[in-house]
């Protein structure tokens, strides 16, 4: 588990990289319960996606951001908040790859401020880093 | 929370726990704020809500970690909708309590883009 004593502003935590082919888009419908076309059915996305095509649900990556976010925390009950600014369309089949930066650390809150990010393979900001941030508590 | 957690790639045990103190992933508030918690602006007519949309940005604040038996009252507010032109931005807050207390929860805000043109 991260110590903040440990913590040094510019520091990462690991990162992961997924495809998101459509089984796991469409699971991901079934979870949440986001049944928008836009992430399963090609002819309606044809008409109005970004990329002519179906995208990933923003949440989905959000998702797995948190996922990122609080394994490496090591408690959910550590992360007080989560912002995500979504930026680029995320196509179907994609590869991810998600990631965090300290960038700010409160020594009396003893929280760590991160940039987090979901990432095309060829750099598209689907989960901005810019304006993402993780707000975690450490021991 | 299970199938979230399990969609989502979160591998700590006690998300998808059988039994004990299983809790729920922090993004899984996404499951009772955004489809669900905004599912009142899709059955009114006037605010003509409609599936060309993009999110946005969303954020979650939150107050203490989400446990299964928890009962939550959600009650989301439009906070904000600006016309841009082509695309309209609606900001949806919603608040999650307690619904034995009232001690807060999670806070979420979402804006979601509209465009004119509907599908």
């Amino acid at each position: 588990m991260p110590r903040f004593d440990d913590m040094t502003v510019g520091d990462r935590i690991p990162e992961r990289t997924e495809t998101l082919d459509q089984a796991r888009l469409i699971r991901y419908a079934g979870a949440s319960g986001d049944f928008n076309p836009l992430h399963w059915d090609p002819e309606f996305a044809g008409k109005v996606s970004p990329t002519g095509g179906v995208i990933a649900h923003g949440m989905l990556n959000m998702g797995i951001v948190s996922a990122v976010v609080a394994d490496w925390a090591g408690d959910p009950g550590r992360v007080l908040r989560l912002t995500a600014s979504f930026r680029a369309a995320c196509p179907v089949g994609a590869a991810v790859t998600y990631g965090g930066e300290v960038i700010e650390l409160d020594a009396e809150a003893r929280t760590a401020t991160l940039a987090v990010w979901a990432e095309l393979d060829g750099g598209g900001k689907v989960v901005d880093r810019r304006s993402s941030r993780a707000v975690v508590r450490l021991d | 929370m299970r199938e979230y957690a399990l969609a989502t790639g979160h591998t700590d045990g006690r998300y998808t726990a059988e039994e004990g103190d299983v809790l729920a992933p922090p993004g899984f508030a996404a499951c009772f704020t955004v489809t669900r918690g905004g599912a009142g602006m899709w059955t009114d007519t006037e605010l003509g809500a409609h599936w060309n949309l993009v999110h946005g940005s969303q954020e979650y604040s939150y107050h203490r970690p989400v446990r299964v038996g928890d009962l939550l009252r959600c009650t989301p507010h439009i906070t904000d909708i600006v016309d841009r032109g082509r695309m309209e931005l609606l900001t949806l807050q919603v608040d999650c309590v307690d619904a034995a207390t009232g001690d807060p929860v999670v806070t979420s805000r979402g804006t979601l883009i509209f465009f004119h043109q509907e599908p």
